[in-house]
Formats: C-alpha cells, sequence, structure tokens
C-alpha cells in the first residue's frame, strides 16, 4: 500500500468529515493506546470516501430467534450466544469463533453431537487443517464506540452510530438524559436500530454508547430483541416454482382439446378452464351466444358440463344423512329419481345446489356446483366424521372419474334414439328428473333427463378417456339438427331465461331459500341443517331482499350486474338502497335484456316500477316481474 | 366397442407437445402410466367378514398396516383406515367390481368404480426422491419412507397418492386426472432445478395415448 503512494497513519482515528454534498476532506487525529483521549494535530486528508470497518459481529439472529439467552463477550466486545432454550447449537462464526479451524472444529464436532442425538452411531472423520493462523496471531481488540472530544457528548459535531436512521452519540445521550435507561426504551426514543439493516450496522456502538452513558458494562445494558427476519424475504424464494405455467394447477376436461380446436373462448371457473363461447368467424361474443341459445331453444345444443362437482355416496344410513344435510324429501324418492337440492350452512343461508339422484335403496349420485365440490365433500366428511360417526355412510368423490355431456333441445330426444343404445328414451319410459344406465353407443353411460336450460335435456356421464369419442359421435349424429356446442355464457342466459339460479352469483352467503322462493323444497316434518335458522326473526323480516326478474320499461337497456336499486330517483342522501342486480342479459329468444336481482320484499312488489341508479348517474325505470321469464308452466323440459 | 370408439389419455396433449429437450443429466424417468381400472372400496376393517370377503374375492391380502400396500394380480393401495384403492389391468376392473359385489352382498361397504378419474405415473431413477422432495412435505427418506409404504400426501400445489415400490427407488404417483398434466410439467421443472431431466414417457400399449 505505502510503495503505492497510500499514506498509513498508525494510532490514529477519523475525528471528523468535511464536505457539503459528500465526503471532501477527513481529519485524522492521533489517540494514546488507552482511548482515554485524544492528542490533538489535526491532520486533514482530501478523499471522496470514507470507509469504516466494525470488526466481526456473530450473528446471533437465529439464536436469539429461537429463544437462546446472548451474553456480552468482553475479550471479543461482541454478544455472543449464551444458554438455549431449543435443541439447537451454534457454531463458527455465529458463535463468535472467527478463525477458520475454530470453524470446522466447532461444526464437526456439532455434526457429531447431532448424529448421536438422533441415534446414529457417528464415523469418525477429520477436518481439514487450515493452519494459516497461529493462536495469538490476532491482536486483541481495542473497542473504540465513539471519539473522545473535550466538549460534552451533547455538544459534539454529529457522530452517527447508526447509519441508516443517521442517530448519533448525542442522541443516545440525550435520551439518558429524559431520563430512559432501558436499552428497549432508548431504542424506541432514538430510533437506533430501526432502519432496513434492523441495526446490523450500528446497534453495538450504540448500545455500547449507552453503557458508556451509563456508566455501566455493556453486558448489563444488553440488547434489544433480534426479530425475523434477518434479512429482507425476496419474492422469489417465497414463490419458488409457482409462477408461469406453475403458478396454479389449470384443470382442463377431457374435452379440453375439442373445444380448443372449435376455437373455443375459455373462461377460469376456480381452477378449471371452461369453454365461455364458440365464436364462429367474424363472430364477437354477444353474436356467438345469440347463435348458441337458439340453438338450444330450437333444435341442438351440447355442453361440456364436466367440471361438475360429483360424489357417491353408499350405506344403509345414506337416507338418513342426506335428510340432514338437504332440505328436500329424500326418503321419499323412488330409485331412479332426480331430485333439484339445496343445502344450507348452520346459518340457514344456502350454501351449495345441486342434483341429487337415487340410485338404489343404498346408493345415491350428488352434483355440486364447480366451485363448491371440494368445499362440500369437506362438509359432508366433517359432519360425518365429527358430529355423526354413528352413520354408515361412505362418502367417494367421483368428479373426475366421469365426463357429463349435456344434450339440450328439442331435437335430444330424436338425437339419442337414433344412437346405438340399450336405453329407452321414450317419453313415458324415461320421465323427467330421472336416470337411467345403460349402454350408449358402444360405451357403459349414465344419463340423467334434467334440465338446467329449461329444455328437453340429458346429461350423460361417460367414463373419461371415453368422452372425446363419445363427444364426436353426438357431433356426428347431431349436424342433420344442427348440433351446436355452447358454453357457459350461453348456459347463464338459458338458466337466466328460467329464473334458475347460480349459487354465488344470485346468492352471496346472506340469501336464504325462502328469500329465493324455494319454500317447496323445504321439508316441514323433520330437521336438517339450516333448518332453525330459518325461523329467526331476521329470516322472517317480510322486507328481506328477495329474487326476482327485472325488466326496463319499454327500453332495451342491460343493466350491468352489481347495480344498486331504489325506489324512485332523487331525494337527500343517503338514498335508501332495495338491493341489486345478480344477473343480467340480453335474452336472445325473448329479444330483450332480462335480469335477475336481490329486491327488498321483492316479491310484493311484483308489477311495481322502481329504479336502477347507473353509473353515469342516470335512473333508469326498471318492471319488477316473476324471475321465470320464458316458459313459466316449464313444458318444454317435460315433453 | 363399436367402430370410431377409441380412448384419449387425459395426458395425450401434453405428451404431443414433450420434445424431450432439457438438461442432459437424468435425474429419473418419468413414465406415464394408463393401463389401469381403479375401484374404491370402503367397509369396516374390524369386520373379519368383510376383511375375509375382499381377500378371499381378490385372492390377494388387503394391506392391513396404514400407509401400505400390497401388489399380486391387483395392486392394493390402503387410503385410510376404511378405504383402499384397487388398481388392476384395464378393462377387468368391471368383472372385479362383479364378483365383489356378489361377495359382499348385505354387508356393509361402498364400491365405487374410479377409472378415468386418475392418473398413474412412475418416476424412477437415482435423484427421483430429490426430485419428489422440492414438492412433498413427507419424509421421503429411505429411512421413514420404506418400499411397501405408501401415503397420500401434498404434490406441490396439488395432493397424490405416492407408494415406493422398490429401491431404485421407484414411485408410483397417482394424481386427479385433472391435475395429471400440472403434476407432470411440475416434476418436470423440478428435475430440471437439479440440473436434471425428467422425460415424461407415455408407456402405454403402442406407445400412443389415443387409442
Amino acid at each position: 500500500m505505502r510503495e503505492a503512494g497510500v499514506d498509513i497513519f498508525h494510532g490514529c482515528v477519523v475525528a471528523g468529515v468535511s464536505g457539503r454534498d459528500g465526503v471532501r476532506s477527513v481529519h485524522v487525529v492521533s489517540m494514546s493506546a488507552g482511548a482515554g483521549a485524544v492528542n490533538g494535530g489535526v491532520k486533514t486528508v482530501h478523499c471522496d470516501l470514507l470507509v469504516m470497518s466494525g470488526g466481526w459481529n456473530p450473528a446471533v439472529h437465529l439464536h436469539s430467534q429461537a429463544g437462546g439467552r446472548i451474553e456480552w463477550d468482553d475479550a471479543r466486545a461482541c454478544f455472543v450466544p449464551g444458554a438455549v432454550r431449543q435443541d439447537h447449537v451454534s457454531v463458527g462464526a455465529c458463535n463468535g469463533s472467527f478463525s477458520l479451524d475454530a470453524c470446522l472444529e466447532e461444526g464437526k464436532q456439532a455434526g457429531l453431537e447431532a448424529a448421536r442425538a438422533c441415534g446414529f452411531e457417528p464415523v469418525p472423520f477429520s477436518t481439514p487443517e487450515a493452519g494459516r493462523e497461529p493462536p495469538g496471531a490476532e491482536r486483541p481488540l481495542q473497542p473504540l464506540w465513539s471519539i473522545p472530544l473535550p466538549q460534552s457528548p451533547l455538544r459534539h459535531p454529529k457522530q452517527f452510530v447508526d447509519y441508516q436512521n443517521d442517530t448519533t452519540v448525542a442522541d443516545v445521550y440525550q435520551a439518558v438524559q429524559e431520563g430512559y435507561r432501558n436499552v428497549e426504551h432508548v431504542k424506541r426514543y432514538t430510533a437506533l436500530g430501526f432502519g432496513t439493516d434492523q441495526g446490523k450496522m450500528g446497534n453495538i456502538n450504540g448500545m455500547a454508547v449507552l453503557a458508556e452513558c451509563l456508566d455501566k458494562p455493556v453486558a448489563e445494558v444488553g440488547t434489544t430483541t433480534f426479530r425475523p427476519p434477518y434479512t429482507g424475504a425476496g419474492f422469489g424464494p417465497c414463490a419458488g416454482a409457482a409462477v408461469g405455467e406453475l403458478y396454479d394447477p389449470v384443470r382442463k376436461t377431457a374435452l379440453h382439446h375439442w373445444h380448443e380446436a372449435a376455437g373455443a373462448e375459455f373462461e377460469v371457473v376456480g381452477q378449471w378452464l371452461r369453454p365461455w363461447y364458440y365464436p364462429r368467424e367474424g363472430e364477437g361474443m354477444h353474436d356467438a351466444v345469440a347463435r348458441e341459445c337458439l340453438a338450444a331453444r330450437r333444435s341442438l345444443a351440447i355442453m361440456d358440463a364436466s367440471t361438475l362437482g360429483k360424489i357417491e355416496v353408499h350405506g344403509p344410513d345414506a337416507v338418513t344423512f342426506l335428510e340432514r344435510i338437504y332440505t328436500h324429501n329424500v326418503a321419499g324418492m323412488k330409485n331412479g329419481r332426480c331430485n333439484y337440492g339445496i343445502m344450507l350452512g348452520e346459518d340457514g343461508m344456502v350454501m351449495d345446489d345441486g342434483v341429487m339422484a337415487r340410485l338404489g335403496d343404498r346408493h345415491f349420485y350428488l352434483t355440486t356446483t364447480t366451485g363448491g365440490a371440494a368445499r362440500v365433500m369437506g362438509w359432508l366428511e366433517q359432519w360425518l366424521q365429527t358430529e355423526w360417526p354413528d352413520l354408515n355412510v361412505y362418502l367417494t368423490s367421483v368428479t373426475e372419474r366421469w365426463s357429463t355431456i349435456v344434450l339440450a333441445g328439442p331435437a335430444a330426444r330424436k338425437l339419442l334414439q337414433g344412437m346405438d343404445t340399450d336405453i329407452d328414451f321414450g317419453r313415458k319410459d324415461f320421465p323427467f328428473m330421472t336416470v337411467r344406465s345403460g349402454s350408449l353407443a358402444g360405451v357403459p353411460v349414465r344419463v340423467f333427463r334434467v334440465s338446467f336450460s329449461g329444455e328437453l335435456a340429458f346429461e350423460i356421464n361417460v367414463e373419461s378417456d371415453l368422452a372425446p369419442a363419445l363427444w364426436q359421435q353426438f357431433m356426428a349424429a347431431g349436424e342433420q339438427y344442427g348440433i351446436t356446442p355452447y358454453g357457459t355464457e350461453t348456459m347463464h342466459v338459458l338458466r337466466a331465461e328460467k329464473g334458475f339460479v347460480i349459487v354465488g352469483q344470485d346468492t352471496d352467503g346472506s340469501v336464504t331459500p325462502l328469500d329465493l322462493g324455494m319454500n317447496r323444497l323445504l321439508s316441514k316434518d323433520r330437521d336438517y341443517l339450516g333448518k332453525r335458522s330459518l325461523v329467526r326473526p331476521d329470516c322472517q323480516r317480510p322486507d328481506r331482499k328477495q329474487l326476482v326478474g327485472l325488466l326496463c320499461e319499454g327500453g332495451r337497456e342491460s343493466l350491468p350486474e352489481g347495480t344498486q336499486l331504489v325506489e324512485r330517483p332523487g331525494g337527500a342522501p343517503p338514498v335508501p338502497k332495495l338491493g341489486h342486480v345478480t344477473s343480467s342479459y340480453h335474452s336472445p329468444c325473448l329479444g330483450h335484456p332480462i335480469a335477475l336481482a336481490l329486491v327488498s320484499a321483492g316479491r310484493a312488489r311484483k308489477g311495481d316500477v322502481i329504479h336502477a341508479a347507473l353509473r353515469d348517474g342516470r335512473h333508469v325505470p326498471i318492471k319488477v316481474v316473476s324471475p321465470v321469464f320464458y316458459d313459466p308452466k316449464g313444458e318444454r323440459q317435460h315433453v | 366397442m363399436s367402430d370410431g370408439l377409441y380412448r384419449r389419455h387425459a395426458l395425450a396433449s401434453f405428451l404431443e407437445g414433450e420434445t424431450g429437450n432439457g438438461p442432459e443429466n437424468t435425474a429419473a424417468d418419468l413414465e406415464v402410466r394408463p393401463d389401469y381400472g381403479y375401484l374404491n372400496l370402503r367397509g369396516e376393517p374390524n369386520s373379519e367378514r368383510f376383511m375375509q370377503t375382499v381377500q378371499k374375492t381378490l385372492e390377494q391380502p388387503l394391506p392391513a398396516e396404514a400407509g401400505a400396500f400390497t401388489s399380486g394380480q391387483h395392486t392394493i393401495y390402503r387410503l385410510g383406515p376404511d378405504e383402499w384403492l384397487v388398481a388392476s389391468e384395464l378393462g377387468t376392473e368391471n368383472e372385479t367390481a362383479g364378483r365383489l359385489a356378489e361377495n359382499l352382498a348385505g354387508q356393509c361397504y361402498s364400491l365405487v368404480d374410479v377409472t378415468g378419474g386418475q392418473i398413474m405415473m412412475r418416476l424412477r431413477g437415482p435423484r427421483a426422491r430429490e426430485v419428489l422432495a422440492r414438492g412433498c412435505t413427507l419424509d421421503l427418506h429411505p429411512r421413514a419412507f420404506k418400499a411397501g409404504r405408501c401415503a397420500q400426501t401434498t404434490l406441490a400445489k396439488t395432493s397424490m397418492l405416492i407408494a415406493l415400490a422398490d429401491d431404485a427407488p421407484t414411485f408410483d404417483i397417482i394424481v386427479r386426472r385433472s391435475f395429471a398434466e400440472y403434476a407432470a410439467r411440475w416434476l418436470r421443472h423440478s428435475g430440471a432445478s437439479i440440473h436434471s431431466r425428467v422425460t415424461p414417457v407415455f408407456t402405454g400399449a403402442g406407445g400412443n395415448p389415443v387409442r
């Protein structure tokens, strides 16, 4: 260094720095070995950088965070790990052992001890000879916590101890003068160690300054609490591989490749990708959905409903169990019968819905909403395992075993009758809301005659590996009927035309079956989950929000979902809100927009005109009507 | 089956896109295995009659311990105290189910054909344990998880049934159908993270996932 022209000053310290927007020079003074006082003789060195060495400090943080005590070591002038509370041991530099030999030896001993503690006989081995540091090669530390100056520390020029929070020696003295003695209090008064380095650079110095000021040993002053994290944790380590295609599982149905090839746009439903609509060349979403809707109403449409949750229930107590979970009359269901079913939370609110089919005396099949599948399975298992372990009932998820293909439209029966099958699809032999098993186009199927569209419809369950083949057979056989694949958007329009709710869209966890007008589904002569909550005064209020349909008076206006509804325009705020729009679509078969809404005392308002408060400030008059817009008698699904 | 019918494996599209490119070191081979029918069987393990009937019908012992499986004509995994998964050659499960139902008539049990709902992959190779351990909270160390053991556990963001067939080690991994693509992608990525290749290969008859 000297040869390179660098001045080296022995027995000196930097006592001051000059410069306005940066370091311009430092002031060097000589200091006696006892560090009691500076000896004057200021020398100025021009420079633009001042670097300080803080010596070695063990990273005792993990030890401390694990409940271990910290002890001051005078010889090494640092805190080192003391007694442990958990089964851990500090070795090497974090134990205050800074030489390589010591690090290797301590690591070896700790490893051997850990192996023994785990019940293994350690295999002896030797550590490499580091041997670079003969004992005593390093002279003992001579701590210098602050430069002693003639004037009182409170009058010193700025002597920074925390380089992130600009805490100075004077600040620490000020804290003591204000009466703070405890290191934790001084920390909070001065902000010492509060920076993003959490005191890694300046805390030891600051505490030692405090000790000097209090005229106590550092050991007695102690240290502040070490809190995790030692260093900021990056998002990268937290995310790990869970980025891009591995961000979250993308669940695809067995027919996904067909939908892709058909040009479908997809919608994310839970983790599933579902076909949203199938635009043809030059078609927008509106046109595509209108075409798909009309196909279902006039002839034949086909949908992939495989994502529905599916559960098989077996056991002698299946009826008892299901009657406690669902609200409808389960015992009265004949074999082969299907029922729409809802389940309530203990608060009486609608939790999930689906179709229940009775496949045998002790054998049922349930469907759940796509998003609710896992939740419902957990809910059922919870009741079985924790509350009713006396019931002999077994549940098995078959969501992935079956793919579900829906054929909807007036031509659905003709299509199926024209195929190779041992199932009698005749009107009398396969009535609405029943289920049949058999063979169709050479594969075993379960066929449910249920309808979420209000049309004649069959939901065909087929083993997933065979679903693409069966789908293609339907497409080929259905060509003569103009068979049209439809997605979730068309499904929504068709069901809204019929006033069928979607749990989670038209309900939000605060809606009872009474609010939805489902009184008929509620068994009167037995108990079920949530029943008692339905008789709470709040659930009986006549002004509760109830499901209704909305039509724009004479207009063509489509109301955005979520639109707030009010009695009349104007009025001083806060304007009382009657409810909100839950579903809103253009109905291609009716030729005008329709909407479903939850409206306070909605059923009593039928025929009334209320107002939709739009975001642009306008108020649109709308008429409250029945939520069933299409085929109110349900004749089409019964044909 | 009549003409025009074919089976399409859940990973058919995914396997089409497989190029086999990646790091040169092979950590483990990932075989996508199609050829199983699956039956989910539930019943009372303390019922001698039930256990005897099943074992006699399947001509194979049911694993008595938790987290074990038995091999033979079927592979039978114990999923829980009262639940087993019976994997058989694809196409034989119907007949097996029929015999079980006949012999178990009048007893309290549940037998559900879940074929098509699960996908089996076989991960085999010197670093298979490492590949799995990166996404599995279970202790896979040979001391803790020996050949003949199985467990339902996590695989990154999905779940799996994992069974250790031998000490190669060979892990049989059964995931739910719609999570198979995610699991295969994840295993491939996990291999790449230790600079090794995990290449999904279809090992079904004819090597074609659509047949």
